[in-house]
C-alpha cells in the first residue's frame, strides 16, 4: 500500500527510504505519484518541511534456498555523501583542512582535495562539527530547505558567509543587508529582493 | 574620544550558528561554505585630535593611542583596518579625501611611515594645509621644502615618537604586516581608507538642516556634525586575511567610484534629512555604506554597550594599581589600564554573558548578570565570594559557610577600624551596608 509520508526538518529522501526500509531513494522518488514533488523540488535531498512524498509498498522479493545453511545476499546501497567547499572570505580554498571531523560525535574518515572535504556519511547522519581556521562549525545534514523558500535563501547565504541571521523574514536589516551585499558581489542590480536571478545566482554559488 | 571605548567593544561570535547543508549522490553538487568577515573590536578617535579641517594630528591624541595600541597588543592575531570619515558639510568627493587623509596620517604615526606625512604636508588639499596650521606650521615652517629634506623627516620621526606612546610612555609602532592588507599594497588598499561623508553618525532633521544653512550658523552646525568627523579602527577575526582585489573599499587617495556600488539600495533614504535627527547607535539607519554598516554591525555596536567596572584587589585585600589587566568576551581580548583608584572599567555588548578577566596570570570566570540585592541571602554570597571570602555554591541558603564567611569579613571591617557587630547574620544591615560599600556595588 502506498503511504503519505510529510517531510519533516532535516528530512532528506535518502533518510526517509532507509526509514522506510528502502535500500535506497530512487523507488520512492522515481515513483509516478510523485511527480509533482520532483517538478517542484528537484534535488531529493533538498526537500521542503511540509513536502509530501509517496511512499510505495515495499516490493517482496522471495529466493529459494535450502535450510541449514548459511546464505549470503548482496545488498546494493547508492553512496551518500557530504561535499563541502571551504573557503577563505576572499573566496579562496581553505588552506587548513579541519584535522578532525565528527559525525554525531564519532570521528569520521574524510577525503580532501584542496579547499575541499568529501566524507560517506549514513541516510540517519545528522550532525558534523569541525574546526575550520579556528572556527568551530556545525552543520546539520539535511536541514537545508529548497532555494524557493526563505530559509533556503537565508541558509545559502549564512552558509556564504553573508550572515543574513535567523529569522525567515526578508525585511530584517540583517537579511536584506546579505542579500544586497550577495548581489553586489555577484555583479548583479542590487535592490534587496530575492528575485528568479538572484535566487539562481545563490543555489550556483552555494553549489546546491 | 567621542565614544570612550576603553578598549573597544566586541560582537557576537557569528560561527557557533549551525550551518544547514545537504547530502547528495551526484558528482559536483556541493556546499559551499565561507568564513565571514568578522570584526571583533573596534576604536574610535574623536574630531578634536586633529588640527580643524585638518588631517594633521595633535598631542592630545597620545591618551587614545596608547588605549589603541593595548588593544592591538592583546589580540596581536587580529588585523586592523582605518576607516577616516567626515561630516556631510561640502562635496562628497572632497570628503572622501580629507577623510582618507585623516587615516592616512594615523596609520602613518602608527607605522612610522614618515613619508606619508611628508606628502600630506607637501599636497595640502583645500582646508586642509599643515602649513596654515598652527602647530603644524610652527613644527615645519623653513623646514621642509619640496622633495623633503632629513631635517623635516627627523622632525616628523621625533613628534611621532612623542605622541605614540604607550601607557608607559614608551613609543610603540605597529608593523604594516598587522593591517588586514598586510601593508602590502604601497597606497594601503585594505589597510587605510576614508568613508568620506557616507557613514556619519548623525544625520539632522529637516529643521536643523534648515537652520544650518544659514552662514551664521555655520559654527554650530560643525560643532553638531563634530560626532561624524571620527577615524575608526577595526580589529578582525585571529588570522583573517583578504585578498587586495576582493577588498571593496576604495583606497584612500582614490575617488568614491567604489564606494557608490557598496551602497545600500536605499542610501537615498538613509543620507536625507528626515522629519526628527537620527542618530546611531539608536536609530541603525544612518550609514549609507552597506559594507561599512554590516562591519559596525558585526562588531555590536548596534547594541546597547555595558560597561563593566572592577575593583581589583590582591590576596590581603591591598589595592592593585598602575597596571593592565583583561577581560576575554568571546574572541577579543580587552584590556583596560587600572587607575590609581584600583578600577578597572570594560565596555562589552549587552548580549555578553559571560568572560574571562585575567589579572597577571590568573583567570577569574565572571558571569555578566544582575547582582542579586545585598538583601538577599544570594545577595550576601555573591558579593562575599566576589571579595574572596567565600569559596562555595551561592545557593540562597545561609549555611555554616557562609556564616563562617560573613564572620570573617565582618572580623576584617572591624580590624580596619569600622566596629560593627560580629554577627554571621547575612540579614545584618551593618553587614549589608559594609558589603556594599567593600564591593562597589
Amino acid at each position: 500500500m502506498a503511504d503519505q509520508h510529510p517531510i519533516a526538518p532535516g528530512d532528506h529522501l535518502s533518510r526517509v527510504a532507509a526509514q522506510r526500509g528502502f535500500r535506497g531513494y530512487p523507488p520512492l522518488w522515481d515513483d509516478p505519484a510523485n511527480r509533482a514533488l520532483r517538478a517542484k523540488h528537484p534535488n531529493p535531498h533538498i526537500l521542503a518541511a511540509g513536502d509530501v512524498v509517496t511512499v510505495p509498498a515495499l516490493e517482496v522479493r522471495e529466493v529459494d534456498r535450502a535450510t541449514e545453511q548459511r546464505h549470503r545476499f548482496k545488498v546494493t546501497v547508492p553512496e551518500l555523501v557530504v561535499r563541502l567547499a571551504l573557503r577563505r572570505w576572499d573566496g579562496t580554498p581553505m588552506e587548513s583542512l579541519p584535522a578532525e571531523v565528527l559525525v554525531d560525535g564519532r570521528a569520521r574518515p574524510t577525503m580532501v582535495g584542496k579547499g575541499t572535504l568529501q566524507l560517506p556519511i549514513g541516510p540517519n547522519d545528522d550532525r558534523i562539527t569541525m574546526t575550520v581556521d579556528g572556527i568551530e562549525v556545525t552543520v546539520r545534514i539535511g536541514h537545508i530547505q529548497p532555494i524557493d523558500t526563505v530559509a533556503g535563501v537565508r541558509e545559502r547565504l549564512n552558509n556564504l558567509g553573508y550572515d543574513a541571521g535567523d529569522r525567515d523574514d526578508f525585511q530584517t536589516l540583517q537579511f536584506r543587508s546579505a542579500v544586497e551585499e550577495f548581489q553586489c558581489d555577484r555583479g548583479l542590480p542590487v535592490d534587496g529582493k530575492v528575485g528568479p536571478a538572484t535566487r539562481a545566482a545563490l543555489a550556483r554559488a552555494h553549489g546546491c | 574620544m567621542l565614544d570612550p571605548v576603553a578598549g573597544g567593544s566586541v560582537g557576537a561570535f557569528p560561527g557557533s550558528r549551525a550551518l544547514s547543508i545537504a547530502p547528495t549522490d551526484v558528482d559536483q553538487e556541493h556546499n559551499t561554505l565561507r568564513a565571514p568577515l568578522r570584526p571583533i573590536a573596534s576604536w574610535e578617535l574623536a574630531d578634536h585630535h586633529f588640527a580643524f579641517d585638518s588631517s594633521f594630528i595633535l598631542p592630545s591624541m597620545t591618551e587614545d593611542l596608547a588605549e589603541l595600541v593595548m588593544l592591538v597588543r592583546a589580540n596581536p592575531e587580529s588585523p586592523l583596518a582605518i576607516f577616516g570619515h567626515a561630516d556631510p558639510t561640502g562635496d562628497a568627493g572632497y570628503n572622501k579625501l580629507l577623510s582618507g587623509r585623516r587615516a592616512t596620517a594615523l596609520f602613518a604615526v602608527l607605522t612610522r611611515r614618515v613619508d606619508l606625512w611628508t606628502q600630506l604636508f607637501q599636497n595640502p588639499m583645500g582646508r586642509d594645509d599643515w602649513k596654515k596650521d598652527d602647530l603644524a606650521g610652527r613644527l615645519m615652517r623653513g623646514v621642509v621644502e619640496p622633495g623633503g629634506t632629513s631635517p623635516a623627516l627627523t622632525l616628523f620621526q621625533r613628534y611621532m615618537d612623542a605622541i605614540a606612546v604607550d601607557q608607559d610612555r614608551a613609543a610603540f609602532t605597529v608593523a604594516p604586516a598587522s593591517f588586514l592588507g598586510r601593508g602590502a599594497d604601497p597606497k594601503g588598499r585594505g589597510d587605510f581608507q576614508g568613508c568620506g561623508e557616507f557613514n556619519p553618525l548623525r544625520v539632522f532633521s529637516i529643521a536643523e538642516a534648515t537652520t544650518f544653512r544659514s552662514p551664521a550658523n555655520k559654527e554650530a552646525r560643525d560643532e553638531a556634525n563634530a560626532v561624524n568627523r571620527r577615524v575608526t579602527v577595526f580589529l578582525f577575526s585571529r588570522g583573517t586575511r583578504i585578498d587586495l582585489a576582493a577588498w571593496p573599499c576604495p583606497r584612500a587617495g582614490e575617488g568614491i567610484g567604489r564606494c557608490q556600488k557598496r551602497l545600500w539600495s536605499d542610501a537615498g533614504v538613509r543620507r536625507a534629512n528626515a522629519a526628527r535627527r537620527r542618530e546611531q547607535p539608536a536609530d541603525r539607519d544612518t550609514f549609507a555604506c552597506r559594507f561599512y554598516d554590516r562591519l559596525n554591525e558585526a562588531v555590536g555596536h548596534h547594541q546597547a554597550i555595558r560597561q563593566l567596572t572592577f575593583r581589583v584587589l590582591d590576596e590581603f585585600g591591598d589595592l592593585v594599581v598602575d597596571t593592565v589587566v583583561f577581560l576575554k568576551v568571546g574572541e577579543a581580548t580587552l584590556p583596560a589600564k587600572v587607575g590609581g583608584d584600583g578600577l578597572a572599567t570594560f565596555r562589552v555588548p549587552a548580549d555578553a554573558t559571560e568572560a574571562v578577566l585575567q589579572i597577571g596570570r590568573d583567570q577569574i570566570d565572571v558571569d555578566i548578570a544582575p547582582l542579586p540585592p545585598v538583601t538577599t541571602v544570594a545577595g550576601v554570597q555573591q558579593r562575599l565570594f566576589n571579595l574572596g571570602f567565600l569559596a562555595g555554591a551561592i545557593d540562597g541558603a545561609a549555611g555554616p559557610r557562609t556564616r563562617e564567611a560573613i564572620i570573617a569579613f565582618q572580623e576584617e571591617v572591624n580590624e580596619d577600624g569600622v566596629a560593627i557587630p560580629v554577627s554571621g547574620d547575612p540579614a545584618d544591615p551593618a553587614l549589608q551596608r559594609e558589603l556594599v560599600r567593600a564591593h562597589g556595588s
